[in-house]
């Protein structure tokens, strides 16, 4: 399996950050709901498994945007996002549901 | 030494509702410090009255290391007077990416879609020594 921690602490090394922690942080989708915001000034988060996401799932951050493609299962890249995050879901999860992030402070 | 003005235009089609546009453009070398960006319409909309936002931009210099701009694009439905450049200073390290996303928040309906173009304008500076070369003559 493609080693997400170590592309992360080279991610971070590369572009010269220095981060306070390293911690995970989830965010529970809840039924019902299909609009999530995160914030995550002066943090980096890493979505580690982006398959949790259905597809159709539309990310936007102050640095990156992304939707969840079809053959998200197949993807092993990880993406950061920071600044406020928003998920909005294509509809509504039938049961709840936990997403995982890498949460970087600087 | 004296400073010389490059622009460097990213170009961006959107052809899709709701479509994020990644952007990964490299800078030449010899560019110094980037000292202000236009984000417009360049082609494609036709519309009758103008619109604040058609479009959200995102923009990091230096290969990912500094997140600098966030802009909302709009459109302008008659263009008389070209835009001033909105100031920044961004020292650029040598030949490094410029990244980021446009993303399409234009509110129509699939049907009524039509593609277009953003451009970005990104005004550079590079100093250049001006010592005369001598000139020889045979």
């Amino acid at each position: 399996m493609y080693d997400y921690l170590n592309h992360i602490n080279l991610q971070l090394e590369q572009r010269c950050i220095e981060p306070k922690l390293q911690q995970f942080r989830y965010l529970s989708l809840e039924p019902g709901l299909t609009r999530y915001e995160m914030k995550a000034y002066n943090e980096i988060l890493f979505l580690i498994k982006p398959s949790q996401l259905p597809v159709g799932t539309v990310i936007v951050s102050e640095c990156r945007s992304r939707v969840i493609p079809t053959d998200v299962a197949e993807v092993q890249g990880i993406e950061d996002f920071s600044g406020l995050v928003v998920i909005q879901l294509p509809g509504v999860p039938a049961k709840k549901k936990t997403i995982e992030f890498v949460q970087i402070t600087l | 030494m004296a400073t010389k003005i490059r622009y460097q235009i990213i170009q961006i089609e959107v052809n899709e509702q709701g479509q994020i546009a990644e952007i990964s453009h490299k800078l030449p070398l010899h560019l110094k410090v980037c000292t202000g960006f236009i984000a417009r319409h360049t082609k494609g909309l036709t519309l009758a009255n103008d619109l604040n936002e058609i479009g959200l931009l995102a923009l990091e210099f230096n290969s990912r290391k500094q997140l600098l701009i966030n802009a909302m694009v709009g459109f302008e439905s008659k263009v008389e007077q070209l835009p001033d450049y909105q100031e920044v200073n961004i020292p650029l390290e040598n030949g490094q990416l410029v990244t980021g996303y446009y993303m399409d928040t234009k509110q129509v309906s699939v049907s009524d879609f039509k593609p277009y173009v953003v451009s970005i304008y990104l005004r550079c500076e590079l100093e250049v020594s001006i010592e005369a070369k001598e000139c020889t003559t045979t």
